[in-house]
């Protein structure tokens, strides 16, 4: 297990390092331009202060997931390295930056007194399976609350709706509206930006990419009509690229909650217990705050209700 | 089950690109890795110097970066490939790295009296290749270019992290739509597994019809 | 055409591999029409005398003219001038994935600009000559070694050469199958084909040779016509090394 995370997180680096040398290329070609320096908003986030201010929980109910993490004295999680604003992983210091990150390490936080976390970065397409065979203890990672797969894990929250927006290149066709998104190719990560923009305009054709940076180049260089994600890792994209920029539309509301195993359901309601927490305390706002708050630049809203939504 | 004939149109379209990426990959990959092993064995020291440059380069490069390379680089250079063919590109130039050195050891492989006996009545060196090296060392080379050829269709799977929507991209979308996991990666496993054993097949074939030769 | 000039001139050839000095500085003429036989021990040089007249070899030093020019450097040239030096080896190189019939006529079409029926009905009139027509169709892994070595002659022949080598032509051979590769070339002697042959057969070399070179130790030791070397040698070690091959 160790060993295949290793490997996975060695091709996520090759990707970001790979990823890092577009920009080298861009100045070679002698076109670059002022402010255009890349992930300068993403980079500021940090989530410290949130997480020292995070509760520890007390009396917590003997669950076999509670247990495992206990013996094991690390919460193992499934989430993203490469969503700004929720995971972004910094390739030189390692470190996990984001509003699901910080999830992720209050709850560690809340069950085992230190935010000791292990991140596995399997993608949106592994998360029901490794939480089926124990092979991580929850899943925080922009992960949208469905029905379907309520059958085969269980949701805590939510605890974060997105709504998605669309960005564009500032020299690009104009949109408007989502309709005019019908017919065009449009960059997406895998995962709850691409099930939005399905759900929200079938007829768009998505264009899957890994990394936030490759949807970011691929709308400046003109390969597809616009980058539809949370609204808060585009914002804070067009805030240090001027050659990119946000329209008015956005459109779904995704509801992230936080996965864990179906054989459990005790832990499900600790795992709610802790959101209802950090929601009461002011630990959630200020997580917002020091995350999502930073790329978009507004008061912070009041934490959705908890069980409100079908599945969760 | 009945949520996979929902979406097989768009599993079948994943599995047909794959094939696609594969037929159109390999080829480039022979080209380019012939080309470069020749010019690793030839006379000519520049051309050993750029056979030797571009296997040492392309195969200490991970598959993914020499593709955002071309997906992301090129166009900055004001050359806009569309994805599918800039996987295509990423694809033949790594796996012909692998192919070169395929080539090259199969060259190698290759009797020396034989390429004497060429030489002795007059070939050219291109005609010593073409003649006499290739074809000979091309039994050699049947069965590690049958696993470069199902390397290159597994490595197209790459496409999913660069949107080109092959095989492992639909099922992904498949699984992120039904939540349907264990279906999802049987139905992509299948669809590699199928292109892997048409290649055994051919490969056993083509070695069996080699031997005759022998 | 000069008939005075040699087909074939060696000058001061020298050739070592790495440390080792292989051949000390051989000077040789050999006229148009002239069958010389190299004999001598192993090791004495000369395989690699033989491998440096078509330059399979690079001399060190030395002057090598065939029909009085000079051996080329690589290339176009080179290659011009080995198509006229034909070449028969001890293990019969013949190209494993080709028909008997395509591999003598690969020369002619690739080099001599043969057309396909042209090369197809001089190889095989060379291959009935050397005895193995009924072949042609064959894999040369079909073939016993004589008939091999009989194929690789014609496939040598097939280039119309001013001048063949022989490298220790039955060396690799079953003695049943060595008279039948020696038949041929005593043939191809009679017929006034100009040979260089390295050999240990010293029937050979008594019946067809015009003059018998004697090697030892990289150099040549002696050089006389068949009858007067074998009645009467002059040096110590064609002596010795007579004595030994003659014995049994």
């Amino acid at each position: 297990m160790t060993q295949g995370r290793h490997a996975r997180r060695d091709v996520v680096r090759a990707a970001l390092l790979a990823a890092g040398a577009v920009p080298v290329l861009a100045a070679c070609g002698g076109r670059a331009s002022a402010r255009t320096t890349g992930n300068n908003a993403y980079a500021t986030i940090d989530q410290t202060g949130a997480i020292d201010h995070g509760p520890v929980g007390a009396d917590l109910p003997e669950t076999p997931t509670l247990r495992r993490i206990r013996d094991r004295g690390v919460l193992l999680q499934s989430g993203s390295v490469t969503m700004p604003g929720f995971g972004l992983m910094n390739p030189r210091t390692g470190r996990i930056t984001g509003f699901d990150a910080g999830i992720a390490q209050l709850l560690a936080k809340y069950l085992l007194g230190r935010p000791e976390v292990d991140t596995i970065t399997g993608g949106a397409d592994t998360r029901e399976a490794i939480l089926q065979n124990h092979s991580v203890d929850v899943a925080v990672s922009t992960y949208t609350i469905k029905k379907s797969r309520a059958r085969l894990v269980n949701f805590s929250g939510p605890y974060y709706v997105a709504r998605s927006g669309v960005l564009v290149a500032t020299d690009g066709h104009r949109v408007t509206s989502l309709n005019d998104l019908a017919g065009q190719e449009v960059a997406v990560q895998p995962g709850a930006a691409e099930e939005a923009l399905r759900a929200g305009c079938p007829a768009a054709k998505p264009v899957v990419f890994e990394e936030s940076s490759q949807c970011s180049a691929a709308v400046r260089q003109g390969r597809v009509r616009a980058w539809s994600a949370n609204t808060a890792i585009l914002l804070g994209k067009a805030a240090v690229d001027v050659r990119l920029e946000m329209t008015p539309v956005t459109f779904g509301s995704s509801p992230f909650g936080i996965g864990t195993p179906k054989d459990d359901p005790e832990f499900k309601k600790i795992v709610v217990g802790f959101l209802e927490r950090i929601m009461a305390d002011g630990t959630w706002r200020m997580l917002w705050e020091q995350t999502v708050g930073a790329l978009v630049r507004t008061a912070a809203p009041a934490p959705p209700k908890l069980g409100s939504v079908p599945g969760s | 089950m009945s949520v996979l004939f929902d979406h097989g149109g768009e599993i079948l379209d994943g599995f047909y690109a794959t094939l696609l990426l594969t037929v159109c990959a390999f080829p480039l990959a022979l080209v380019l890795g012939s080309a470069m092993a020749i010019c690793r064995i030839s006379p000519v020291r520049p051309l050993r110097i750029l056979g030797r440059l571009y296997v040492d380069v392309v195969r200490n490069s991970p598959l993914l970066l020499v593709v955002v390379l071309i997906i992301f680089g090129l166009p900055d250079a004001g050359l806009l490939i569309p994805l599918f063919w800039c996987l295509v590109l990423g694809l033949g130039i790594y796996f012909g790295a692998y192919v070169c050195e395929t080539v090259r050891s199969g060259i190698r492989a290759v009797d020396r009296g034989q390429v004497e006996a060429a030489r002795a009545i007059g070939l050219p060196f291109r005609r010593v290749v073409t003649d006499v090296l290739l074809p000979q060392a091309f039994r050699a080379m049947v069965q590690p270019l049958g696993t470069i050829l199902i390397n290159t269709a597994l490595g197209s799977a790459l496409g999913a992290a660069v949107g080109v929507a092959e095989l492992t991209l639909e099922t992904r979308s498949f699984n992120l739509e039904t939540a349907e996991p264990i279906l999802a990666f049987a139905v992509a496993a299948c669809g590699y597994l199928a292109i892997n054993l048409v290649v055994s097949l051919a490969v056993r074939l083509i070695e069996r019809k080699a031997r005759v030769l022998r | 055409m000069d008939t005075d000039r040699p087909l074939v001139k060696l000058r001061g050839v020298r050739k070592s591999f790495g440390a080792a000095l292989v051949l000390t500085g051989i000077d040789l003429d050999v006229r148009r029409g002239e069958v010389v036989v190299v004999i001598g021990p192993s090791g004495s040089g000369k395989s690699t005398l033989c491998r440096c007249i078509n330059r399979l070899e690079t001399a060190d030093e030395g002057v090598i003219e065939i029909d009085g020019k000079a051996l080329p450097r690589e290339g176009k040239e080179l290659a011009r001038l080995r198509a006229d030096v034909g070449m028969v080896f001890q293990s019969f190189n013949l190209f494993a994935h080709k028909t008997v019939r395509e591999n003598v006529m690969l020369g002619p079409v690739r080099v001599r600009g043969l057309s396909r029926e042209e090369a197809r009905e001089r190889a095989d009139r060379l291959l009935a000559r050397v005895g193995v027509g009924d072949h042609g169709d064959k894999f040369p892994a079909q073939l016993s070694g004589g008939q091999q070595q009989r194929v690789a002659i014609a496939r040598a022949l097939a280039m119309e050469p001013e001048v063949l080598l022989f490298d220790e032509p039955t060396s690799a051979l079953d003695p049943e199958m060595i008279h039948e590769v020696l038949d041929v070339m005593t043939g191809l002697a009679a017929e006034g084909m100009t040979m260089i042959v390295v050999t240990h057969e010293m029937g050979f070399a008594r019946e067809a040779a015009d003059r018998v070179v004697f090697m030892a130790d990289g150099g040549i030791a002696e050089t006389a016509a068949p009858e007067t070397f074998f009645a009467d040698p002059k040096t110590a070690r064609a002596q010795e090394f007579l004595a030994r091959v003659l014995s049994h």
